[in-house]
């Protein structure tokens, strides 16, 4: 059992706003383990933004108890809840740094309030500066960066004080995808290489597809789905996140076929189908198998076999060329039975 | 001739920037408290509403009758009523509560999302303002206490029309009850350049403060 650093009780938190409720957080329970890169996925006003604020105090929830590294954030004084914060590096989408301060001056912030000697302070930033790259852009101020640069401005004042936990709130949503690979791997370095607990939210299914080892899926306040990434991603059981899914996917589907896509079996009409597969079954020749035993022709329209956390995961989307829905029934049964994931999308 | 209007512009100088002075001593903590009090810094709602009625009851006076008002007031600071000294006395309390106003937009201006920053990595409330706020805000405050300065260079005139010295009283004095047409021209110019080298100054300020 790996040991948590990290863990939500029953928490609720519900704010009011003009004489209105919103519920932000339904009873939240949750562990995060020490070391793992943890995502939290949902759409906006899910509640991730208020669970994330949670972990370092910055939202207090209205019941139940959230424990970071064993201690009970609620029972701590003001005082001990900032040196507990000294402990949890937090980066935001759009980055935060202070207009009026050069990189170097920003990465000292958070030493400067802990009143760190100058001669530390040196050190601690001269190392971050190094691991995140930004050796020659010290003396730069914000407005001269780029947005990934920013973003590394803010990684680097997060861990210079060398904290246990890293929480990224939205931290790639304002990068472009070039620039999100790379201070994802940013990320993924410094865990590995820190053994630093890693906690990010993210509306996009693609940044935990590239660095998340697990994933909680939000909707409504309530966390409904959780599991390591590629267990979801193969199989989601929610309703949300097999939208989530499955909008990955068919985000990439031509216009032509989307027209054409039917929720009737008319004649003329073959079903579509969306299939997904790990590990193993991905070596097997399943779909020449539909071929041989049913004689029916497939027509694979799209295909795509990536890596998520170094096991294989392959998406298809086929149309298969039967003519009755028995004969259907039968090879959905196969493909189940081989484990692979399908879905019936509709009729083309 | 040449003399009393560089004794007059003294004045006027003196009377502005005395006042400027005390105004940005008194309304630089009143602008934080005004804005730390309303929003999530240190919310005190009902000191924040206490001071804003405060400030808006001295905003609402007719500078002409609030320094009628507060001539026992001046009387007792200075001993007098009349002269550059007595004048600066009212032009600071209204110029307190009018800049308060001003930065307290300035500081107001400055994204949450810094404060959020701050606070996540377990700053005070005393260092979010010292480290965060004033130097994040500070070229537009700049800009405010320039408009501040402006205002103040036409009240000193009013001031100095009931006595208070400067050019003011020069132009009304000397200019309006006279008929003095070159006099009264003489000093609207001074006022003139006066306005534009303050905000010429303040242009610079904030070039150089604004990296």
């Amino acid at each position: 059992m790996p040991e948590s650093i990290i863990q939500f009780k029953h928490i609720s938190k519900t704010y009011h706003q003009n004489g209105r409720a919103f519920t932000a957080l339904d009873d939240v329970s949750l562990d995060i383990y020490r070391g793992e890169v943890f995502g939290i996925i949902g759409q906006s006003g899910a509640g991730k933004s208020t669970l994330l604020r949670c972990i370092n105090g910055l939202e207090v929830p209205d019941q139940g108890d959230v424990y970071v590294c064993e201690q009970d954030l609620s029972a701590q004084s003001l005082m001990a809840q900032r040196e507990l914060r000294h402990k949890i590096g937090m980066i935001f989408q759009h980055f935060n740094l202070l207009s009026r301060r050069t990189a170097y001056d920003n990465i000292a912030l958070p030493l400067e309030f802990q009143h760190l000697s100058i001669a530390t302070q040196a050190s601690r930033i001269q190392d971050l500066l190094k691991l995140t790259g930004l050796e020659d852009k010290q003396k730069a101020y914000p407005e001269q960066l780029s947005g990934g640069q920013k973003q590394r401005v803010a990684i680097a004042r997060a861990l210079v004080t060398e904290p246990n936990i890293l929480l990224c709130d939205e931290a790639t949503s304002a990068l472009d995808p070039q620039t999100t690979t790379q201070i994802l791997q940013l990320l993924r370095d410094i865990n590995q290489t820190l053994g630093l607990t890693i906690v990010l939210i993210t509306h996009e299914m693609d940044v935990i597809k590239q660095i998340a080892d697990r994933v909680a899926v939000m909707h409504e306040g309530k966390v409904v789905e959780v599991g390591k990434v590629i267990d979801v991603f193969s199989a989601p059981q929610a309703p949300v996140t097999q939208a989530l899914v499955q909008h990955l996917f068919t985000q990439t589907l031509p216009e032509r076929l989307l027209q054409r896509l039917s929720n009737e079996w008319q004649t003329g009409k073959y079903p579509l189908l969306h299939i997904a597969f790990t590990g193993e079954v991905a070596d097997q020749p399943v779909i020449a198998e539909l071929n041989r035993r049913w004689q029916v022709l497939t027509n694979i329209l799209q295909a795509h076999l990536e890596t998520v956390q170094g096991e294989l995961l392959g998406h298809m989307l086929i149309e298969i060329q039967c003519k009755e829905s028995a004969q259907l029934t039968a090879i959905l049964e196969f493909l189940n039975a081989t484990h692979v994931r399908v879905e019936v999308l509709g009729y083309v | 001739m040449f003399n009393a209007v560089l004794y007059a512009t003294s004045e006027t100088l003196l009377m502005v920037f005395l006042a400027g002075g005390i105004a940005v001593l008194g309304g630089l903590p009143l602008a934080v408290i005004l804005y730390a009090t309303g929003g999530t810094l240190w919310p005190k709602p009902w000191l924040h509403h206490t001071l804003g009625v405060v400030v808006n009851v001295v905003r609402s006076f007719p500078f002409f009758i609030f320094m009628i008002a507060l001539m026992p007031l001046t009387r007792l600071v200075v001993g007098t009523s009349i002269g550059t000294l007595a004048a600066s006395v009212p032009l600071s309390l209204a110029a307190i509560p009018f800049l308060a106003r001003l930065l307290e937009s300035s500081l107001a201006d400055v994204p949450k999302g810094l404060i959020e920053a701050a606070n996540s990595m377990g700053a005070t409330r005393l260092q979010i303002v010292m480290k965060i706020l004033l130097p994040e805000a500070l070229p537009g405050m700049i800009r405010q206490v320039i408009v501040m300065l402006v205002t103040l260079v036409g009240y000193s005139a009013m001031a100095g029309a009931v006595g208070g010295g400067g050019l003011g009283s020069m132009a009304f004095n000397e200019g309006y009850q006279r008929f003095n047409f070159s006099v009264m021209l003489i000093t609207v110019l001074i006022l003139i350049v006066l306005v534009q080298i303050i905000q010429w100054l303040g242009d610079f300020l904030i070039k150089r403060s604004a990296i």
